[in-house]
């Protein structure tokens, strides 16, 4: 009950409209508008790139363009002139940071006002933060204290220049330069992400985070991340993303790639924010994302947990590649809808190895006249002997005005394999509303509390700093569903 | 960035368009037939048959670019010389399978390569305004009926097989039953396939309209002769009017040789009632699509079935259940059991529209795979637009139960006799949504001889 | 010839070894007791003696009427007389009641030369059984335990148990779940029976069983094998003192 009445408190805090909507006015590097291959030998010369990554970053582009743009999801938006938009956008003053001394104070101010000081996390939260603006990292804190267990954690440009065997070996390897359109177009013009290695029997001892910001208007933001635990490693990710407020629409293609060698776990957790768009459905954030890992190893585990609440679209689908035999592969995710927002999201459980496992559970909330599908497959191939898989997909709708949707897909080629698919929509019921608000309760309060609730088995599984911060978000995302 | 015309740089080595398809199958065949098929004198069925010949060599036989053929291939079909069956050949049967003549006690209707075989059929002693009929006889004689209803439900746009059925459709079984009529006995629906040397395409179209209150049950059954390659494409569709109440029990038992593809399209009244079960085990690929529309409050649909794929079989069951009003109900159950080398594919649909509210909707799919090769496709799907809706759906895949096996073979039942006692049971459970004792009977005996081929004779 | 005799039984489930010597000899009309704390063994021995799969046995013997009972696959034990009530039965969606038993009793007698039972036998059969452990005719047409209380899972047992007519049976924790009514009747079901030929293990963790089905042996499992043994005073001793002395002393 504390953390309900917790809840409650922390929704009244917070102002009704979407608080990350400001706008950072630093002087910026653009590349020219447009997308051709002097672009993106442009990307690759500003960041010094060797020649084996500018190559990788043609091919792709050649490849995209024989791709047509996907249109199976349950998602319906303009058609996006790839044209008009700048890929390269970076901070003039950051040309790789020493410390965060050498950072624009705007910059740490901006990151602030997000409620990710800089300077704090390093000293206090004891959370690792690398904070990527537009298309570049600019500050990564903590980074000597886990380079002395020999952790590598820095943007991933930066790991080109140092550790170019590593990025060579993995970058591409989960999510390869053809895989689909999106994806794609992000090989070929990636400007900066996280890059992760946890070295062979090293437990990761605190959470590593990365903070998105979006700033720079007409620009699509492009960051790869790439995580890979070696044998028996730990590691706990954070992810967080904001934009300011624009009638325009902004795209954002993000590509994750996680490796998991034997017994090594992967904890994925993302609190997606980004600016959501008005009322209307004027502005917010394409947001277009390719997330997948990789069991590799015997008895490893990829976990991914994400609070989906922003961007005016979602296409995000983390998946896991259940190759090692007894790996798990874990998908918990929570999906709030409001006003018109569209979200196309789930996951795929590839069952490879023996004896693998895999677990998923969706809260979907549709409010406002927004539309929320729960999108996933589970497959179970002819190896995958004893593997087990359990889906629970659950969905609320808020008003009369917005829709809920499932779609699983189960392919099992196994006998000795079992899945399971539960999945049931509903409201929240006027008696429970009644129930809140008779204790005192304002219905936003209710509905807040009455969500939480509904999502709780989800947001359990963050880690305590983002939990806390997913809760509140939860209340604001849902601000006006109710009269 | 901004939202504006797409202008996506062209790719340098664009390959050039393939060159134009060959016509789709059996479209080649229509001009040589449209002049025979019954009613050919009927300007609007002469429209409607070229609109829906035009609408199918736009579209073409589905492909697995479809998402709804993703997994069903109709390629084996191009490599058969299919010409559209026979109207003027004698019948080629003159006694029913066992099996076919004694599923249902009551009047009977046999359709031998989609015509109407009057010598065999049974339908006297009906009670009177009851018109039970052949689609062909009534062209001849009742042409304002048919336009009144054909082609009304099952429409070619978007659905290239109903448009191939359009095309070619002439005759079929018409039943309808005036307000308040109730039938005891089921009304037999009798199809038998006898392709002669060369393979054939049996295209019957079914019509079936109950008047307010009426009430009926059909059996459908479905069997072929030989081994010469046919393709069946049924259209039915289907009108219940307020508090009608339709029981429509299906066997699919054709031979390996066939593809049995059928299609029914229900409208659904105010209070009404349409509960099918479909039996699928024959077959070469069988596809059974059910599509409800509940437009009338408080309508009921049930749609159960059973699913059983032996090496190189497909079976597919494709439904969509379209909660059009408020405070309907729907509830589908199906059970499927594949063997090594044997597929089945499910992919369910419940949908409720903005204004339904109160819609009650549940879904079931359940599968066992009884031995490695053997597959499972499955897409339960729910898409929801009303809040006050209480709808759920469940999926599984997998092999029998452990600890089921064990605690039977505990009991001294030998392992095979578990597995097919437990597998008879998994079964079950969706033969007996079936509401008419006698029928469920039948129903599960046509399972427990299909389970004999697999397990051999129960202990 | 005892009717069962088990001889330096070791076993193992996932590697770890749960039974780590266990010596038992029941003969023709004995009940036995089986008390023991949890862990200590009791359900690993009940499935051993069933033949249910992911047991390992380490060594020694297991004799069934003078034969090896472990060759055995658990439904041929079942069609030798072994009969075991579940601690935890399972649902068998689909399968009635009726159909069940009728199947195992007539693979049973199949197996012994006997021909199967005719259908109207069958039923008076059944029923005479069944009225005397309130079991009614609803209850035979449902599917197997599928929506049943604890209780009429353990009164379903003692009812296959009864028209089965096993050698031996093994009572696996067949009061756990149950009110003192549904004991009462469950325990009559059993003591009715008892006879010169059959032998009964009762496997249970506390003695309140003891007390309708009185044992003639006790026997006190800890750690994995038999720690005491003696009449059915020693079931009152454990009631009162507990097993603390005996997982001592075993340790």
């Amino acid at each position: 009950m504390a953390a309900d009445i917790e809840t409650v408190e922390q929704v009244q805090s917070v102002g009704a409209d979407y608080k990350y909507g400001f706008v950072t006015d630093i002087e910026v590097e653009l590349a020219p508008k447009g997308l051709n291959e002097d672009i993106i030998r442009f990307i690759s010369a500003k960041k010094s790139e060797p020649e084996w990554l500018l190559a990788w970053r043609l091919k792709a582009f050649r490849h995209w363009l024989t791709m047509e743009e996907p249109n199976w999801a349950k998602v319906g938006y303009p058609p996006i002139d790839y044209q008009d938009a700048y890929y390269y956008a970076a901070p003039k003053t950051t040309d790789g940071p020493k410390s965060l001394d050498e950072v624009d104070p705007k910059l740490l101010e901006t990151y602030e006002k997000l409620g990710i000081p800089l300077r704090e996390q390093e000293f206090l939260a004891g959370v690792a933060v690398d904070a990527v603006f537009d298309s570049v990292s600019v500050a990564t804190t903590y980074k000597a204290k886990l380079e002395e267990q020999g952790i590598i954690f820095c943007p991933i440009s930066e790991a080109v220049a140092n550790y170019p065997e590593l990025v060579k070996k993995y970058l591409g390897s989960i999510v390869p330069y053809s895989d689909n359109f999106f994806a794609t177009l992000n090989s070929a013009v990636f400007t900066d992400g996280s890059f992760v290695y946890i070295p062979k029997g090293v437990r990761c001892p605190m959470e590593l985070s990365t903070y998105f910001r979006i700033n720079q208007a007409n620009t699509g933001q492009f960051e790869r991340t790439l995580i890979v635990a070696d044998e028996g490693a730990y590691v706990s990710y954070l992810e967080g993303c904001t934009a300011p407020m624009r009638d325009e629409n902004q795209l954002h293609a993000a590509v994750v790639e996680l490796i998991a060698h034997d017994d090594a776990e992967i904890k994925y957790s993302t609190v997606q924010n980004w600016y959501p768009g008005d009322e209307e459905g004027r502005g917010g954030i394409y947001n277009f994302v390719t997330k997948r890992g990789a069991c590799r190893g015997r008895n490893s585990k990829i976990a991914w947990t994400q609070v989906e609440t922003g961007s005016a679209i979602t296409w995000k689908y983390p998946s896991c590649i259940l190759q090692g035999d007894n790996s798990v592969g874990e998908f918990y995710s929570v999906a709030i809808t409001n006003n018109r927002q569209q979200a196309d999201t789930g996951t795929k459980m590839i069952h490879i190895g023996k004896n693998t496992t895999s677990r998923i559970v969706s809260k979907g909330i549709a409010a406002g006249r927004s539309d929320s599908t729960y999108r996933g497959l589970v497959r179970m191939q002819a190896g995958a002997t004893n593997a087990r898989n359990h889906t629970q997909c659950d969905s609320l709708l808020i008003g009369d005005q917005s829709g809920a949707h499932t779609v699983p897909y189960i392919e099992s080629t196994n006998p000795s394999a079992r899945v399971e698919h539960e999945a049931t929509t509903s409201r929240i019921s006027d008696d429970q509303l009644f129930y809140c608000r008779a204790r005192g309760l304002t219905s936003e309060e209710a509905v807040s509390l009455i969500v939480n609730g509904f999502c709780r088995e989800v947001l359990q599984t963050l880690p305590m700093e983002f939990a806390v911060e997913a809760q509140k978000l939860v209340g604001i995302s849902l601000e006006g569903s109710v009269g | 960035m901004p939202v504006s015309l797409k202008s996506r740089p062209e790719p340098p080595d664009r390959p050039m368009l393939e060159n134009a398809m060959p016509p789709p199958l059996l479209s080649d065949r229509h001009a040589a037939t449209a002049a025979r098929l019954p009613g050919s004198g009927l300007a609007w069925l002469g429209d409607l048959r070229g609109q829906a010949l035009a609408s199918y060599r736009a579209e073409g036989l589905p492909t697995r670019k479809l998402e709804a053929w993703r997994k069903t291939p109709l390629d084996h079909l191009a490599g058969l010389d299919l010409a559209p069956a026979e109207l003027t050949a004698p019948p080629a049967v003159d006694t029913l399978p066992p099996w076919q003549r004694e599923l249902v006690q009551g009047p009977s209707i046999v359709f031998v390569n989609g015509h109407h075989h009057p010598g065999l059929s049974r339908l006297s002693g009906l009670p009177d305004g009851v018109l039970i009929d052949s689609l062909a006889h009534l062209l001849e004689h009742r042409p304002a009926l048919i336009e009144a209803h054909i082609g009304r439900l099952a429409t070619p746009k978007g659905h290239a097989l109903a448009a191939l059925n359009a095309a070619f459709m002439g005759d079929g079984l018409v039943v309808r039953l005036p307000a308040g009529i109730r039938l005891d006995q089921p009304l037999h629906l009798i199809n038998i396939a006898a392709p002669g040397a060369g393979a054939i395409a049996i295209q019957p179209r079914h019509l079936v309209i109950l008047e307010a209150g009426a009430a009926m049950t059909l059996v459908e059954s479905h069997t072929g002769l030989g081994d010469t390659a046919y393709f069946a494409n049924a259209v039915t569709e289907i009108s219940l009017a307020p508090k009608a109440r339709l029981r429509h029990i299906k066997a699919q038992l054709e031979t390996p040789a066939a593809t049995h593809l059928a299609s029914v399209t229900v409208s659904l009244g105010e209070d009404a009632l349409y509960d099918a079960f479909t039996l699928n085990s024959g077959a070469l690929l069988a596809r059974q699509e059910t599509y409800v529309d509940i437009t009338g409050r408080q309508g009921e649909a049930r749609v159960n079935g059973v699913y059983l794929a032996a090496a190189g079989q497909q079976q597919d069951n494709v439904t969509r259940i379209v909660h059009d009003t408020t405070d309907s109900l729907s509830r589908q159950n199906f059970r499927g059991v594949i063997d090594a080398g044997g597929k089945g594919v499910f992919q369910g649909k419940i949908l409720v529209k903005r204004h339904a509210q109160r819609t009650d909707g549940h879904q079931l799919n359940r599968v066992l795979l009884l031995a490695p090769g053997a597959r499972i496709d499955a897409k339960p799907e729910l898409e929801i637009y009303a809040d006050d809706v209480k709808c759920s759906h469940g999926a599984t895949a997998g092999e029998l139960d452990e600890d089921a096996l064990f605690y039977l073979c505990a009991r001294g039942i030998p392992p095979a006799a578990a597995r097919r006692m437990l597998t008879e049971a998994f079964a079950g459970e969706a033969v007996n949504e079936i509401a008419d004792q006698t029928l469920r009977q039948s129903f599960m005996a046509l399972v427990r001889s299909w389970l004999d081929t697999r397990f051999g004779a129960p202990a | 010839m005892a009717l069962l005799e088990i001889s330096g039984l070791r076993a193992a489930v996932d590697g770890k070894e749960i039974l780590t010597g266990l010596d038992l000899a029941i003969d023709p009309g004995e009940v036995h007791a089986i008390m023991g704390p949890n862990g200590s063994g009791k359900s690993t021995l009940s499935h051993i003696l069933a033949g249910r799969d992911g047991y390992e046995v380490l060594s020694g013997t297991v004799r069934y009427d003078g034969a090896d009972l472990l060759a055995l696959s658990a439904d041929e034990r079942a069609r030798a007389g072994i009969f075991l009530a579940f601690q935890y039965p399972v649902e068998l969606p689909g399968v009635t009641g009726m159909n069940f038993l009728k199947t195992a009793l007539n693979v049973a007698r199949t197996s012994r030369g006997e021909s199967e039972m005719d259908a109207m036998d069958f039923l008076k059969f059944v029923r005479a059984r069944a009225a005397k452990l309130g079991i009614d005719d609803d209850m035979l047409r449902r599917f197997v335990n599928v929506g049943f209380s604890g209780g009429e899972k353990k009164r379903f047992e003692i009812l296959q148990m009864a028209v089965l007519e096993p050698r031996l049976a093994i009572l696996d924790e067949t009061d756990s779940g149950l009110d003192i009514d549904a004991l009462k009747v469950v325990a009559e079901g059993v003591n009715a029976m008892r006879g010169p030929d059959r032998g009964l293990l009762i496997i249970t963790h506390y003695q309140r069983l003891l007390d309708y089905i009185v044992p003639d042996h006790v026997h006190v499992l800890a750690n994995g094998r038999i720690a005491a043994s003696g009449g059915k005073e020693l079931a009152l001793e454990l009631e009162e003192k507990g097993y603390a002395r005996f997982l001592e002393v075993a340790a």
